[in-house]
């Protein structure tokens, strides 16, 4: 799942400012290949654990003193919409550990000149309530919200 | 086709493989009686075992434990014997269901399931 420009994107009490996207990635942490006696082919496969990744990707266009450490829990939250109308928002979230905070410079070295194209990557690991429900809340948002 | 023990699909439906334990004579050292030699002595043959490895697959938590308990009451004392049929009709007469051995837990993803290890052998009398 990609989500462009989502809007009002929180982690907890901190805004998250000039997001561009963010990423939903799902990995199985754990797959179950079987094989039966008939051939060399699977006849079974699931996958019993999965991890859900969140990624955050900011455009930071000036000093940034935010301090985010790794392993904070807090409810990660934003509002998207299928088009830049407000029709069809919904307000997504997810209870999320920060995983990864990385900087990424356009050129070889980061410098004053370049700062409008660097972008931060916050990388989260989504939690679920139960270890088996959803861990991504979708609720829909009146227009005007 | 399916595999049967005492004519039961007790594996079914999750897969599952047969496979064999070694065939031909136990062998007993003379050193184990004392003597400093490398002869050995042939008892006789072992025992026939089958083992059939595998994974019980359910749509939910109680139907999984519907089909461990199905086994497991397989699992008597003294064994009685029966016949088991592999997936390709090859059969093995006066069989005992010996031992179940699960794997590290059970799997909740798409399907409940579990690993296992079942073993049977040829007693003999």
């Amino acid at each position: 799942m990609l989500l462009l420009e989502p809007q009002s994107v929180r982690f907890g009490d901190v805004v998250l400012e000039s997001v561009q996207f963010i990423s939903l990635d799902r990995t199985a942490t754990r797959f179950i290949v079987e094989r039966g006696d008939d051939g060399g082919l699977p006849v079974f496969a699931d996958a019993p654990e999965e991890l859900v990744i969140l990624r955050v990707v900011q455009q930071i266009t000036a000093q940034e003193l935010t301090m985010l450490r790794c392993g904070r829990l807090e409810t990660l939250s934003w509002i998207t919409a299928s088009s830049s109308s407000d029709a069809h928002r919904a307000r997504m979230s997810a209870q999320c550990v920060l995983r990864q905070v990385r900087h990424e410079f356009p050129g070889a070295r980061p410098s004053p000149r370049s700062a409008g194209a660097v972008t931060r990557v916050l990388s989260f690991v989504a939690l679920s309530p139960d270890g088996h429900s959803e861990p991504i809340s979708i609720v829909p948002v009146d227009a005007g919200f | 086709m399916a595999s049967t023990f005492k004519g039961i699909n007790l594996f079914g439906p999750g897969p599952h493989r047969f496979s064999r334990g070694r065939r031909g004579q136990l062998l007993v050292s003379d050193f184990e009686f004392g003597s400093f030699t490398p002869k050995s002595y042939p008892v006789g043959l072992v025992e026939v075992e089958v083992t059939v490895r595998g994974r019980l697959v359910a749509a939910s938590e109680s139907a999984l434990w519907s089909q461990r308990d199905a086994i497991l009451d397989q699992l008597t004392d003294p064994p009685a014997k029966g016949l088991l049929v592999d997936h390709h009709g090859h059969q093995d007469a006066d069989m005992s269901f010996v031992r179940f051995e699960e794997g590290p837990g059970t799997d909740r993803g798409r399907t409940w399931s579990l690993a296992y290890v079942a073993r049977f052998r040829r007693l003999l009398e």
